[in-house]
Parts: structure tokens; sequence; C-alpha cells
């Protein structure tokens, strides 16, 4: 109205000119334009690229196999990974290894979501006892590389009858002399639950963070109206957290459908073909290379179908307010007699898949030969002994190994400056496009924020090493600011998911009692709606930090010899002193950890104080 | 409102497209091809003093898929003065990040002066594409025909090998054995191999399966071990094939590390496994048992040779021999330099000072030494299936997608 009254009697170009400052004086509105911008050229350009390496000719041999000439366009590729007969190809090499990762993910979705969203609802809504304990273990399985969860899997169920584990005792065997079959060793089955325990922190956080701030008054007016526990759950607590349920479907899936090392690792037998056994054996190949990037492009739209399934939901709703300007009060459960034993079962669990794998990695770093606990030795961790490897600079033992605490100290700069760029990235995402639920516009960012999770780490890091090699921006090349740039942006999907689903949460109401009063956009955020949600912004900002220190393939190819420690553990790990590659990957979990503990101190909120812990 | 927002982001999209689509563009090819001829025809000393001036006070750039480059290069700048990049050096390299990351040197950007690098079959496409090039040292000789053009620097071997433990009874006689089914006799039913799938020289392996050497040798072998000859079928293109579908079949793992195959899982092996792995891992088996028992390296040598069975005459082949080559990417800054350096690592001096005295190491030049202990570069290259550059790059994808097939249906 004010608008209207302050354009009657003036020009058109005065008019626009007072239409576009009305627009520029909304946060939301500057938010969304500011990354619509970055991420249109941040996250389409390698798309682009992307979905252009799919229709062209490369470099080292599709001319010679396709009898075409370099940088020519094509749909060659497309054809040969969909339809190529010769030895029933697509059919065994794509379409089946598809189905079978499909599946994978969607029951390490079922997985992470039923035990991660399970442990939430027990630690958050009811008196179950060891809640610290519990919060601060149960996000070790993602801190830790999927791999070494695989691995753990493996040296604890491999048995004397499974021939491709060489008929070694494993641990199971070794303490209670049961052997499991072949089929709980390897192929669908444990990458299916590795995935699954992985990723299963993602639920805990996502869904526990909404059920934390939810008012009780909901389940308890239900309860008074005779309601049954099952109908509380179904009519009043899931559609509230359906979508924290939906986000983590999304991330798992794309997380576990992509998944290289878990397969790798659980196939020993040959028996389990997946997407990313096939994407990855394609990309190695110099003549079909056009296949590989095809085939990221398919994984890539089964992950945006999820995407659609998301914003549909999320934009079905009226709201997913939990926090309102009324008083909220959280009344627990009770669960009476079975709370310990209850209790009991969640601590073994958690502990078995959050703590013995830890004690593994650190058992196989004091190993001279892998597996031979008669080779124990301190050698790796203590000797001033160069041992022979590939590593520029130092190479003796960890604890004196200048190299290697110079390499953490350049993961920790980067991880800490990518969460803190990510993170405030993702809140602002979040507040900007839960104003305009639902415009086109907001829709477009929040999606395009999320982009960057479904490419493969390896062709996103690709693209922005050859970006670096162009023209004008070779003062890029191999400097931090370029693993900044591709860390915070490859990971910025994290944070976007969490700040959106928490800025969900909050009822227009609170900040609109601070707008009448005249508080600045600023002090809003930073005095009202952070402290009302620390918890997810919290996660917001550990999510990237924890992706980011363990990270290597995204780096790979952009990042100096020594720069950062997952560069160095690889190479370690190619020279074959795997032990000390086992000890980084220890520090490096310890490390988070220990950040997750620091940030508790200094906040006085983490990922486990704010769920109930 | 709307409309300005749109226009915004789609001039940001069509420069975006328009960016990518320009970024191809070529070095100069006719003048690197000149000056490597150039260098080629120079003595040591002219080659020297040329590489001295031309790279001043510059650095180096090598990266290398071996770690021996990196020794090479320190032994370099003390005999020449020539100074290299340290980081670059110890930088570790997959096959496939290698190549990924020359492909920037088609848009003309600078990468590397010189790379190390194996898989011929991709090599050489990136040759013809004039990517790479190769430079041979006029007054070096001996050097076979079959490692010229590309020179080949170095040799690596992958062999058949297994634990000598006394529970273990293998008579490996004839390469059929890890073929066929376990009605033969002699059937070998325990086999490790690393999946071509991730490991490129072991897709090569089964590729050259199809070459004219390796249908000889399976031939042969098919005869002395079936007492027949080999009928073709409609089954199998050729007998290499037959031998990839059934070789495959009979895999019993595929295991993820060349190194903790050998420096781990074989020495606990009593199962009567063979495994596919490279005999330069037998040094890490060596320095795995030299720290674990506080031994000496003789002591330590000593015992892994009664762990490692690794010298069985084997009807067919032993294994697979294979190169690393020294190539020169077209955006070379200092040709002059890394041409001194290639001929470097093709001496005695050189070669000894990057992989001297290690098994599973074998320099292309005859007269460098192996080390005491190992058998002749000769010895492998008659006994092993040899990486054939003229065959591998001819392989089309339909017989990649074949091996890809076996492997995806093995159950």
């Amino acid at each position: 109205m004010k608008q209207e009254a302050r354009n009657n009697g003036l020009s058109r170009s005065r008019r626009s000119w007072n239409n576009v400052l009305s627009y520029l004086r909304q946060p939301a509105h500057i938010i969304l334009i500011v990354f619509a911008v970055f991420l249109t050229l941040s996250v389409l350009l390698p798309l682009l690229s992307l979905l252009r390496d799919s229709l062209t000719i490369h470099i080292g041999g599709e001319a010679t196999e396709y009898g075409l000439s370099v940088g020519s366009w094509t749909f060659v590729h497309w054809f040969q990974l969909l339809f190529n007969s010769e030895y029933n190809y697509s059919i065994i090499c794509f379409w089946k290894p598809l189905l079978n990762s499909t599946l994978m993910a969607l029951v390490a979705c079922l997985v992470a979501v039923g035990f991660g969203g399970a442990l939430a609802w027990l630690v958050t809504r009811t008196n179950l006892p060891f809640k610290k304990f519990i919060s601060i273990v149960f996000v070790f399985p993602y801190i830790m590389p999927s791999w070494s969860i695989a691995m753990f899997w493996e040296n604890f169920f491999k048995n004397s009858t499974v021939a491709a584990a060489y008929n070694q005792v494993g641990m199971l065997e070794a303490i209670t002399h049961i052997t499991v079959p072949e089929w709980c060793v390897y192929g669908f089955f444990p990458c299916a639950m590795c995935l699954g325990i992985h990723y299963a922190p993602f639920a805990y956080i996502l869904i526990g963070g909404v059920l934390r701030n939810m008012d009780a008054n909901l389940e308890e007016a239900a309860t008074i109206l005779k309601a049954s526990r099952f109908k509380i759950l179904r009519k009043i607590t899931l559609p509230i957290v359906k979508p924290a349920i939906v986000s983590t479907i999304l991330l798992v899936f794309a997380s576990s459908i992509s998944s290289y090392t878990v397969p790798a690792f659980l196939n020993k037998n040959g028996s389990f073909a997946t997407i990313s056994i096939t994407m990855t054996s394609l990309l190695n190949q110099s003549t079909t290379k056009g296949m590989g990037y095809a085939l990221a492009i398919v994984l890539l739209l089964l992950s945006v179908v999820i995407l659609a399934i998301n914003s549909y939901i999320t934009s079905r709703r009226s709201s997913f307010t939990t926090v309102t300007g009324k008083s909220g009060q959280v009344s627990l459960i009770n669960l009476k007699k079975k709370r310990y034993v209850i209790g009991t079962i969640a601590v073994i669990i958690v502990g078995f898949f959050a703590i013995v794998p830890l004690f593994s990695f650190a058992f196989e770093s004091l190993l001279a030969i892998p597996g031979s606990i008669s080779s124990f030795t301190w050698y790796y961790w203590i000797t001033p002994d160069q041992i022979e490897t590939r590593v520029a600079g130092d190479s003796c033992g960890i604890l004196r190994n200048a190299t290697i605490w110079k390499a953490i100290g350049g993961s920790l700069l980067l991880s800490t400056i990518v969460a803190l760029v990510a993170g405030t990235s993702g809140i602002l995402i979040g507040y900007a496009v839960s104003h305009k639920r639902g415009s086109r516009f907001a829709n477009y960012v929040s999606n395009l924020a999320f982009f960057p999770y479904l490419i493969p780490s390896l062709s996103f890091g690709a693209i922005y090493f050859a970006i670096s090699y162009m023209n004008g921006f070779s003062w890029l090349h191999g400097t931090m600011f370029l693993l900044i740039i591709v860390g915070s942006i490859k990971f910025l999907p994290f944070a976007s998911k969490t700040g959106t689903n928490a800025m969900l949460q909050v009822s227009g109401e609170i900040e609109e009692a601070a707008i009448i009063e005249g508080i600045p956009w600023w002090k809003r955020m930073v005095r009202i709606l952070f402290p009302i949600q620390k918890s997810s912004f919290i996660s917001g900002y550990l999510l990237p930090f924890t992706s980011c220190m363990r990270e290597l393939t995204l780096f790979v190819l952009i990042a100096g010899a020594g720069s950062i420690i997952t560069v160095v553990l690889q190479n370690f790990e190619i020279s074959g002193v795997t032990q000390i590659s086992n000890g980084i990957n220890l520090i490096i979990i310890l490390i988070v950890i220990g950040v997750n503990l620091l940030v508790n101190k200094v906040t006085g909120a983490s990922i486990d104080k704010g769920i109930g812990g | 409102m709307k409309k300005i927002r749109c226009l915004l982001l789609s001039a940001v999209a069509v420069a975006a497209t328009v960016g990518l689509a320009s970024c191809e563009n070529g070095g100069d090819s006719t003048t690197i091809e000149a000056t490597i001829e150039a260098a080629e025809k120079m003595s040591e000393t002219e080659l020297a003093a040329k590489a001295v001036e031309e790279i001043g006070s510059g650095k180096l750039i090598v990266r290398s898929q071996t770690s021996g480059c990196a020794k090479v290069l320190a032994a370099f700048k003390t005999k020449y003065g020539i100074d290299y990049d340290e980081t670059a050096a110890a930088g570790s390299y997959k096959d496939y990040q290698l190549y990924t990351a020359l492909d920037v040197v088609s848009s003309g950007q600078y990468y590397s002066d010189m790379v190390m690098i194996q898989d011929i079959r991709s090599l050489k496409q990136y040759m013809n594409d004039k990517i790479l090039y190769s430079y041979q040292p006029g007054d070096i000789e001996g050097i076979a025909t079959e490692d010229q053009n590309p020179m080949a620097g170095i040799y690596f071997n992958k062999l058949f090998m297994y634990n000598l433990s006394e529970k273990n009874n293998i008579n490996f006689t004839n390469v059929w054995q890890l073929a066929g089914s376990s009605s033969d006799t002699g059937h070998i039913g325990h086999l490790s191999f690393q999946s071509p799938s991730t490991e490129n020289i072991n897709m090569n392996f089964l590729l050259s399966m199809t070459s004219p050497s390796g249908i000889s040798k399976l031939t042969t072998a098919y005869k002395d071990y079936y007492g027949a000859d080999y009928v073709e079928s409609d089954d199998y293109a050729n007998i290499g094939f037959k031998f990839i579908s059934e070789y495959i079949t009979n895999v019993t793992t595929f295991h993820s590390s060349d190194t903790t195959a050998v420096k781990a899982t074989l020495p606990a092996d009593t199962d009567n496994t063979v495994f596919y792995c490279a005999f330069a891992k037998y040094k890490d088996l060596i320095k795995a048992i030299k720290t674990a028992g506080s031994l000496t390296d003789e002591e330590a040598a000593t015992e892994a040779a009664k762990v490692l069975g690794w010298e069985d005459q084997i009807d067919g082949f032993k294994g697979f021999l294979y190169k690393m080559y020294p190539m020169i990417p077209a955006t070379v800054k200092y040709p002059y330099a890394t041409c001194l350096y290639v001929r470097y690592l093709m001496t005695s001096e050189g070669f000894t000072a990057g992989w001297g005295g290690e098994y599973g190491y074998y320099s292309a030049n005859p007269a460098n030494d192996i080390k005491e202990g190992d058998k002749t570069i000769d010895y492998w290259k008659a006994n092993c299936l040899v990486e054939d550059g003229d065959y591998l790059p001819t392989v089309k994808n339909s017989v990649v997608s074949f091996v890809n097939a076996c492997i995806a249906s093995h159950s």
C-alpha cells in the first residue's frame, strides 16, 4: 500500500526503480540473488561441463574407436552405455549394476533412517539412560571413512568357510566359533549395512534436531484424547519430522548410490557389481571416458528425482513449524523398567560400530605385517629412520614426522575455512528459502545448492583443475584458495539442507516481533534465530568440516603433494606403508572428535548436546 | 523483476557455455618435435650445455608413477646442477589421474616437463593426439627395437606367486591350470587377482591374451596341458577369449592392493592360493619381515625367500611384463633439460640411483644392472607375456566390454 501510494503520480522508470529498491530491501531477496549468480557460475559450469563431456569425443583413443574427430558432438557414449548388446554389455555392466546400486542405496537409507531415527527418538523423547555417551559416540561412524567400517565388517565376519577371504579366521569365529555364510561377508547385504551405519548419524542429527524442538503439547493432547502410541507416532510425530526424513533419504541415497570404496572393499568375491565400480572402470580407460561421464549424468538424474520428490513434499505441506512464540516444553516418555535394558542394548550396538573400528585402526598401525599380532611394533609411530616412500620431505615415524603434522595443519585450516564459508552460506540460503518457500526462485537456489553433492567428486575436482589452467585463472592453480572454493561448493549441500530444515521449523511470528521493534536483520539473525536453532546450525558447520577433513578424491588433482593430510595419506598408502596411513586415519578421526568436543566447550552447543545428550 | 532475474541468469549460463566451448586450443607440436629431434643427435656434453643454458635458475617439473624418478632427480641435480621441483617429484599419481591432468596440455597449458607413465594403450593415443612425445638418446646403444618409439624407461613384471609354506601343495607348471575346470588335472582352484576394472595393467594383461603373441603362447600351453590341439568354437572368437573367460571365472578373490597381498596375505596363506601381483612388491615383504623381526637386510631377504615362491617354470607364461615410459608433454618449458634427464635415467648411474638393487625393476637399457638373485630382462621377455605396444592400442572397446562383462557376471 505504502509502495503503491509512493508510486502514484510517478514516471514509469521511477516506479520501476522504486520497485527494485523495495525488492532489494528484503534480505531474503538479496541472499537469493547473490547465491543464484554465484551458484549458477560455480555449479552450473561443472554440470554443463559434465554434460558436454558425455556428448563429445575426448583425447586418448575415442577418436580412433568411433572414427570421429576429437571434440565432435555425438550420442555414441550414451548408446554404448545404454544399448550395447555385444556380450550383453549394457545389461551386465550398466542396467544390472544400476539396479544393484539403487537397491543397495535404498536399503542403506532404510538402515540409516531406521537406526538413526529410532535412536534420535529414544534420546530426545524418552528417559533413556546413557544419553550423553550415545550422543557423543554415535557420530563416530560418519567421522570414519566408509571403507574403514567396511574393513572392520570384513575383519569381524570373515571366517574359515569363506574362500574369498582366503579362509582366514575373523573376530567372530575366533571368539565364538560361529561362522556366517559368504553373503554376510561380501556382496549386497554387507555393503548396504556398512553404508547405512556410516550415514545413520545423518538421520540422527537431522531427525533429532527436529524432535528436540518439537512442542510436546501436541503429543500430550493426543494422549489425553486416548490416542495410541502408534497413532501419535503416525499422525503427529512422523509428519513433523517428514522433511528431515526426506532430507536424510536424499543425502544418504545420493551418497550411497555413488559410493565406490565400500563396494570395492566388500566385493572381493566379485559377486556384486555396482554402478560406481562400472563408472570408475570407464573413467579409468582412455577409450571409455565419455561413457563414464554419461554414467555420472545418470547417477545425477537419479538423485534429481529424489530431490524433486523432496521439493514436492516440502512444498505441499503448509508448515513444518515446531518452534513458535508460544512456550514449548519437552516431556519425556517414561520407558519404565525397560529403560536400562534398551539403554544397554543401544550402548552395545553404538559402541560396537563406533569404538571398536577405532581400535582396529590403531592396531593396524602397530603391526609390521598386517594381521600378524606377533609383528607388533611402535616403529611406524616413533622411528627417526627415514622409511622409503615417495613422500616429499619427512618419512619417519608419525609422531616425529614434520611433513605429516604440517599437512594436518593444512587440512585443519582448509576444513575450518570451508566449514565457516559453507556453514554460513547454508544458514543464509536456509533463511532465504524458508522465507520465500514455494517461489520458483527459492526452489532454483535451493536445488542448485544441493547439486554439487550429486556431481562425482572426481569429476568435480577435474573440472576445477582444468579451470585453474585456463587463461585468467592460472593464479588459482595449486593454491589453498582453489581448495577452499572447491570444498565450500562441494560441501555446501550439507549446510544448506540443515539450514533450510532449521529455518522451516521456526515460526515467522518470532522474527515478526523483532521486525516490528525495528531490530536490523543481522541482529535478528545473530541474537534470535541463531540461538534458537543453534544445534542445527552447528551441525551445518560441523558436517562440512568432518567431510572436508577426510576428503581425498575431490582434492587429489588440485592439491599439492604435502598440502593436506589426505594426499599425504595416499602417498604413504601407494608407497605400501599402510601402517602410517592407518595411523594418519586414526589421527584424522581423533581430531574431528576433538573439534566436536571443543565446539561443545566453547559454544555450549554441539551436535550431541543439542539432541539431548 | 522476474524478467530481470531470468535475463541475468540466462546471461550467466550462456557466458558459461561459451567459455566452456572456447577452451580447446593446442600447443606448437612442430617446435617440440624439432627440438627433440635435435636433442637426439647431440652428445651428452652438447646436450648438458644446452640444458643448463636453457633452464638457468628454473626448476624442472617431473611427475611420475614410480618413486624412483625423485631419487634420479636428486642424483641428476648433483651431476648437472639442474634444480627440480621436489613437491611435484614426490607426488603420487594413478593412471587416470595423470592422464586426466594431461588433458590440459591439449589446450596449450603447461603441466609438466616430463611424465613417467604406464599403460601403453592410453599412451599411444596421447602420442597420436600430439599431447606426448618420446625422446630417444642417440648415443645409448643396445635398446631393443620394441623398446623404441615410444622409448621405454623401465620394465616391471607381474607374476604368479604363492606361499612356499609346507602346508601348501602347489605344483604350478602350466598357465591353463588357472583356467579350465576343477575336474582338470592340477587345476588351481584359488586365484587372487586385482580387478582390471580398477587396475589398467591387469586389464592390459587380459587384453594381451588376444594378441598374436598371447594366442601363440596359449595355444602351445593348451596342447601341453590337455594333450590335444585347441579347436576353435563359436563360443569364443579365439583361444585368448576362452582363457580370459575361464581365468576370471576361476578368480576366488579380487584383492584391492598388490602390496597388501604380497606383504600380508600371501605369507599367511595355506590354502594353495596363487597370487598375481607386482614382483616389485617383493621389497615390501622383505621390509615388513625386517621390521617385524628387527633383522638385518640380509636376514630379512633370506626369510622372505623362504616365503615367496616365484621361480617355477610355467608353460605359457609366468606373468606379464610391462613398461613405464618417460614422456615429454607438448607444452614442455625446458625441452633440452628434460631430454638430458631422460638420457640420464637410461644410464647405469641414473637407473641405479632410482631403482638399483631391488627385485622387479629392469632398465630398458640392457647394460644396466639388475638385482642380484633376480632374472635378466631377456629371461623375463622370454618367459612372460610382454606388453605389445603395437597391438594394445588397436584393441577395440568390444574386447574391453568382454572382459568387463566376464567380471560383472562373476559369481
